[in-house]
């Protein structure tokens, strides 16, 4: 660090704000130019964030519990199910089940991962753009 | 003047109103340093509020070992720095910081050079984030040198390093253009 700067800028910071008499006059000029730009720099720029910002970020929240919880209740109901699902394929009923469907069943299982899957995609892809798009 | 440990307690407690309050209180702190790193104005908004949603997240973690200020100012500092990384718009490297000189004048930096504030606004935003950084958080927030060191992470002799470094070349640019005004 140049020591002499180092002096000036302190003196721009905390004063005395001038030199001693015999002081050369480009260190007086430094001094000037050091606290204006100071004074400059306490200046707050503008802030330029849109009106209800705040009321933007609770909104933002609101969405994210809402989306946790959700998906901890669609946790829960898959897990229901896929037991309900597994006590039914160990049980006697399901053989019978499977046995009494028409001829083209595993059609009927494949069109039923269908709707999951197109489901799915539509929550992922269309759904929660169209939101991320609304909370904006 | 609120009572923060009140209010946080509030929020933990999952009141958004009180957080909503703590948004309000501290949005134009998180702006000035978001903004001052990122330099563009479209992606700081949304950099805000990232910033405000983890100091929601994360509040509970908060011990009242620094100021709350602090704390929501070293979030904002970091995010905004991963902001930068994941755009891969750091724009200098250590070495390059110390080597750092202002480019020539342009006409657009002429017409900006007639009023003094904009003036020095468009030179800092000309400089590497660290010198942006500590100037803003020194200057405008009225961090102390410790307060900068626990925000930024950067030992408390180069945040002072930096920030002499940040005012001389600002004051060198200055004194140019005070000069000519008294001309």
């Amino acid at each position: 660090m140049n020591e002499s700067d180092d002096e000036i800028q302190k003196m721009a910071t905390n004063g005395p704000n001038e030199l001693p008499g015999g002081a050369p006059i480009g260190e007086q000029e430094d001094l000037i130019s050091y606290s204006r730009l100071f004074d400059e720099l306490k200046k707050e720029p503008e802030v330029k964030l849109t009106y209800g910002f705040s009321a933007n970020v609770i909104r933002k929240i609101k969405y994210q519990k809402q989306r946790q919880s959700e998906m901890k209740l669609a946790l829960l109901v898959a897990g229901l199910i896929s037991m309900g699902f597994w006590g039914f394929a160990n049980s006697i009923y399901f053989e019978k089940t499977i046995t009494a469907l028409p001829g083209n069943k595993w059609i009927i299982f494949a069109g039923l991962l269908l709707l999951v899957i197109i489901e799915f995609l539509d929550q992922k892809l269309v759904k929660e753009r169209r939101l991320r798009k609304q909370e904006r | 003047m609120f009572d923060e440990k009140e209010l946080v307690a509030k929020i933990i407690n999952g009141d958004l109103r009180a957080f909503e309050v703590l948004v309000k209180q501290y949005e134009r702190l998180v702006y000035h340093v978001v903004n001052r790193i990122i330099n563009n104005q479209e992606d700081t908004e949304d950099v805000c509020q990232e910033v405000f949603i983890l100091v929601h997240k994360t509040l509970s973690k908060f011990r009242f070992e620094s100021k709350l200020s602090t704390w929501i100012a070293r979030i904002a500092y970091v995010t905004a720095i991963n902001y930068l990384r994941k755009y891969r718009k750091i724009s200098t490297t250590d070495s390059q910081i110390d080597q750092f000189h202002f480019t020539e004048e342009n006409p657009q930096n002429l017409l900006t050079k007639k009023e003094e504030s904009n003036y020095v606004n468009m030179l800092i935003n000309q400089m590497p984030e660290h010198y942006r950084t500590v100037l803003t958080l020194y200057h405008l927030n009225e961090f102390s040198y410790q307060e900068i060191e626990e925000i930024t992470k950067m030992p408390e002799g180069t945040v002072k390093s930096y920030l002499f470094r940040a005012r001389k070349l600002l004051k060198e640019k200055l004194s140019v253009y005070l000069k000519k005004e008294l001309l």
